[in-house]
């Protein structure tokens, strides 16, 4: 260990940044493992979750394929089902304010069936699960804390954002965070849409009895709906009947998708939000990163073995046993490894004090959550140690110590060899990640620079909650209106390129149908978001109960035409807006789409509370922002407005596709950084081995250009090489994670050529800063020094 | 104590095999002070290192204290050598890391001594030695004949019954050559068998038997003074 220490001491620099570079890479591996964990164990912290499923349905028009949504009725009689052992039926948790004294907060509201709670089977820490009145709500524990400092909150009263108050009769245990379930305020859906066969609005979460034919079950269901919709039993129907209600429900199918399969599955939208094909790239880049700086531990372990190899063979000479030495040169090693990762277990805990940081990851980061994680972390510094050491250690002892003894040594060629390669593959990774993130980028930018179709930059919007909101919202709306830089206004249920769970509807029978995304909007909304007419007329004040439809559906159903209904029985077309992106990158923005102006027919004026206001090219949108947030305010007497700017909540929506992105930029830059350090370090040995060599060559005439060429000639070979393995290996990432995004862009063919200029400058770079002293030296000092 | 016969060492490489030592018989009796002299690449190290059980010859056989050494494995040459062989190189070849007294106290703690024991030992070894005044320093800080009396030192702390040194005063000045030698001298007058490669005309003249060495064979054996 002595030994040890001195040879860290002696080369004081290239140990510290080794350590450095183990100690980041541990670090990293634990702290983007609890990603890949907090993905792969989604809903694994639910009550038996291995007997749990989610009740999935088709659309009968096919287009939207499965939803996670369905009628309430249809889920209300899974509890009547022999195979069910109980169900926990919910809707989408949302965001809403709640008031708590003078005090307004957001936080997760989930409609819930009352007592369907029980089916999950939380940690009751106050109060029951039954919710007997339609204002009784319960409370998870984190929202309790943060209303009324305790848990003990049974009796206590809360205001909601209709202005409703509701009292509080259970608080439970928080759900896992990374789970279907929203920690948050769970509310009395009471009898809403009971007997609706129409309203696909209802989740559940199903418990079934092992062993249960989920296949069997779901025909069970679709037939049981059929029956409830045509009013009759299908027993009782002759069989050319039951052929012709079959065909025209030949599209309506449902499912039951084990819980742990759906976070994948992006059915949901609003809670399918994993991503296999960014889980393998996580996972990979964990493992990438640790390969990388065990290589680079390696590397430098061997380039130690020449000043080493003397002492080491003294110590055989003196009578020291081979298998001691050998263990011993482990043993230092697993000493270095463990140093490392218990500094980077320090880093980590500092890192999860830091809010920016907590914010940049999914789930708790604390070594107590993830205690298998941290054993593994462990685990793998001690795999590293000895795979570091181990060749080094073997090699060091494998010569005649009478060879050793007689002077300076050096590798031999396979040690040369295996050093070659390893600094080979750490420069291909880093060329496969820097080529990978530039993919990324890419992606990055043609989010940000696409043509939406609308004017996303010059686009404030803010949702108006709450029954006061709503009554007041032409008031607000004239009041924001008279702000200078403001050109209009309008309401809408649903904004454009950030929703992607949007009303899809069916129309007609089976010899004509159409299906289309229907979006209600008041008439100022084409103006507002710069939309263009393109045949037929803008909606105009007054105008109710008509759609304006996108080119898309025009071409698609050709019979449609203008100022005429588009189906019988159902609504005209007053025209035809030019094709604009309805939903994120993630879905085709080729769709079928209407907008629907509210009228007599429908009643969504309350559901049209998105308030969008276009400001004018040069306006201070900051400002303004701020303007109409203090009007809503004033309006409303109170400091719940909260305006966004369109194109960063558009940025919002890609946030867990901005995260990766950021993730695997981490990875990149530390893979990266390593590489170098190993570089460094290798050269750094490199230049002291051959400082005679040098000598020599000066003597004999050769510039520092020409030394500095021997020394980078060996790296940018393996660099080429590198750049020839890394190109097909990236393409195919960067394609598999672009197919993602239903929009992407194109790999373009200068991001390779730019990887290798960026790894090869900052190569040269760091090896000819490295040699140059020694290229610089008096040749005598370096001749005289042996 | 020493007894080679028709002791052969080839060194092989890719182009060509090297013959260092070609058909070597000798004897060397326990308490005999014996040099081996010769011109550079002759064989004069490579038969010390295969005295001292660093290497193994390629063939012939070797008896040391009347136990055939010359084939046995890496670890079974270890036991061998361990308390029974002291090692004085050219260019002392003390560990750098640590310091005079573990230096001294290395061999010692291979061989599983208690440390009251050791550090007993090798302060009455330093003392005799003339260095204990520098039991804190480490090689560098110390001149070449203060490292020379360093690696003595540990040659002789377990008391061997060999002891084989490679040009021992190589590296020195006449002065500190001559305390060297000296010591050996010394040593051997106390029960040591010593066996030195040197070029110098006037070290071997230390020794009781002189064996000239060239191209790997035994030409002329001699006297000392």
């Amino acid at each position: 260990m002595k030994s040890f220490l001195y040879i860290i001491n002696r080369f004081r620099t290239a140990n510290l940044l080794n350590l450095l570079g183990l100690t980041v890479a541990f670090a990293a591996f634990y702290l983007f493992m609890t990603q890949v964990q907090f993905t792969r164990q989604y809903n694994e912290g639910l009550y038996h979750h291995q007997d749990l499923f989610r009740l999935e349905a088709t659309d009968p028009s096919g287009r939207v394929s499965w939803m996670a949504n369905n009628p309430r009725p249809l889920v209300e009689h899974l509890y009547d089902l022999p195979q069910v052992e109980d169900v926990y039926m919910y809707q989408n948790a949302q965001h809403d304010y709640i008031v708590i004294a003078d005090n307004e907060i957001t936080c997760h509201y989930t409609n819930i069936l009352p007592g369907s709670l029980k089916a999950l089977h939380p940690v009751v820490l106050d109060g029951k699960l039954d919710m007997l009145a339609s204002d009784d709500v319960i409370l998870s524990e984190s929202l309790a804390m943060i209303f009324f400092h305790t848990t003990q909150a049974v009796g206590k009263q809360i205001k909601v954002a209709n202005g409703k108050t509701v009292n509080v009769v259970g608080v439970i245990q928080d759900f896992p965070e990374n789970c279907v379930v929203r920690n948050g305020l769970f509310v009395n859906l009471d009898k809403i849409d009971q007997d609706n066969l129409d309203n696909w609005n209802y989740n559940c979460l199903v418990y079934l009895h092992p062993g249960t034919d989920i296949v069997a079950l779901a025909n069970h269901l679709k037939e049981w709906y059929i029956e409830r919709r045509l009013g009759y039993n299908l027993k009782d129907a002759t069989p050319d009947e039951i052929d012709e209600v079959m065909d025209y429900f030949k599209l309506l199918n449902f499912r039951l998708i084990h819980i742990s399969k759906t976070y994948m599955s992006g059915v949901d939208p609003n809670e399918d939000k994993g991503n296999q094909g960014m889980l393998i790239v996580l996972s990979l880049a964990c493992i990438l990163v640790i390969v990388v700086a065990a290589i680079n531990f390696t590397n430098f372990t061997l380039a130690q073995t020449p000043v080493r190899i003397k002492g080491i063979n003294t110590r055989k000479v003196l009578g020291q046993s081979l298998a001691s030495l050998r263990l011993g040169m482990v043993a230092e090693g697993v000493c270095f490894s463990l140093t490392a990762w218990v500094l980077a277990m320090v880093l980590c805990l500092i890192l999860n004090a830091i809010p920016d940081i907590q914010s940049a990851f999914l789930g708790s980061l604390v070594f107590t959550r993830h205690i298998d994680l941290f054993m593994l972390t462990l685990f793998i510094a001690l795999l590293v140690g000895v795979l570091a050491s181990i060749y080094p250690a073997w090699y060091a002892t494998s010569f005649v110590p009478a060879l050793v003894l007689k002077g300076a040594f050096s590798l031999s060629p396979r040690g040369i060899f295996l050093r070659k390669l390893l600094v080979g593959v750490q420069i291909t990774i880093a060329i496969i990640m820097i080529c990978y993130i530039g993919i990324l980028a890419l992606q990055s930018r043609y989010i940000y620079r696409s043509d939406y179709g609308f004017d996303k930059d010059q686009i404030l919007v803010t949702i108006l909650q709450g029954q006061e909101a709503k009554k007041k919202k032409q008031s607000i709306r004239e009041e924001v209106m008279k702000l200078p830089g403001v050109e209009n206004t309008c309401f809408s249920q649903f904004i454009p390129g950030v929703e992607d769970l949007i009303m899809w509807w069916g129309r007609g029978t089976n010899d004509k149908t159409v299906y289309f995304y229907c979006l209600p909007v008041d008439w100022h909304f084409l103006s507002t978001y710069g939309i263009p007419v393109i045949e037929g007329r803008d909606f105009r004040a007054h105008d109710g109960d008509t759609y304006i439809i996108n080119q898309t559906m025009k071409n698609e159903y050709d019979w449609i035409e203008i100022d005429k209904v588009i189906i019988d029985g159902d609504l005209p077309v007053n025209g035809v807006c030019r094709n604009f992106r309805l939903f994120s990158m993630r879905k085709s923005s080729s769709t079928p789409t209407a907008f629907i102006i509210y009228g007599d027919r429908y009643q969504w004026n309350d559901s049209c509370n998105k308030l969008s206001i276009r400001v004018s090219p040069h306006a201070d949108k900051i400002a303004l922002k701020k303007q109409i947030e203090a009007i809503i305010n004033a309006k409303l007497n109170n400091q719940s407005a909260q305006v966004d700017l369109l194109d960063q909540l558009m940025d919002n929506t890609y946030k867990e596709e901005f995260r990766f992105i950021r993730q695997v930029d981490v990875f990149c830059v530390i893979c990266f950084i390593i590489t170098l350090i190993g570089v460094f370090c290798l050269t750094m040995f490199e230049t002291e081995y051959r400082r005679k060599e040098i000598g020599v060559r000066r003597v004999l005439g050769s510039h520092t250009f020409r030394i500095l060429v021997l020394f980078n000639r060996q790296y940018l070979m393996q660099t080429l090489l590198g750049f020839a393995i890394a190109i097909p290996v990236s393409y195919h990432m960067g394609n598999e994670w672009l197919t993602n995004f239903a929009d992407h862009t194109e790999i373009s063919w200068w991001l390779f050529p730019l990887s290798l200029f960026i790894v090869g400058t900052v190569t040269v770079l760091t090896v000819s800063i490295q040699s140059w002293r020694v290229a610089h030296e008096n040749p005598v000092n370096s001749i005289k020094n042996e | 104590m020493i007894k080679i016969e028709n002791l052969k060492k080839v060194f092989h490489t890719e182009e060509v095999d090297t013959i260092a030592l070609n058909g070597i018989n000798l004897e060397v009796s326990e308490g005999e002070f014996v040099a081996i002299m010769g011109p550079s690449g002759c064989g004069k190290s490579t038969l010390l290192n295969i005295l001292g059980l660093l290497d193994n010859p390629s063939e012939g056989t070797y008896y040391l204290a009347g136990q055939e050494v010359g084939h046995l494995k890496e670890s079974q040459r270890t036991d061998v050598r361990k308390g029974n062989i002291g090692f004085v190189f050219q260019s002392f070849n003390l560990i750098d890391e640590l310091n005079v007294f573990e230096n001294v106290e290395l061999p010692l703690t291979f061989m599983g001594v208690p440390t009251a024991k050791r550090k007993q030992q090798v302060t009455e070894i330093l003392r005799r030695m003339g260095v204990s005044h520098r039991v804190k320093h480490y090689p560098q800080q110390l001149s070449g004949g203060q490292q020379q009396r360093v690696a003595i030192a540990r040659a002789i702390i377990t008391n061997p019954k060999i002891i084989l040194a490679d040009e021992p005063t190589g590296n020195l000045d006449s002065k500190n050559g001559t305390e060297v030698m000296e010591m050996l001298t010394e040593l051997n007058r106390e029960g040591t068998t010593i066996v030195m490669v040197t070029h110098s005309q006037r070290d071997a003249s230390y020794a009781q038997r002189i064996i000239n060495l060239f191209d790997g064979e035994v030409v002329r054996e001699s006297l000392g003074l």
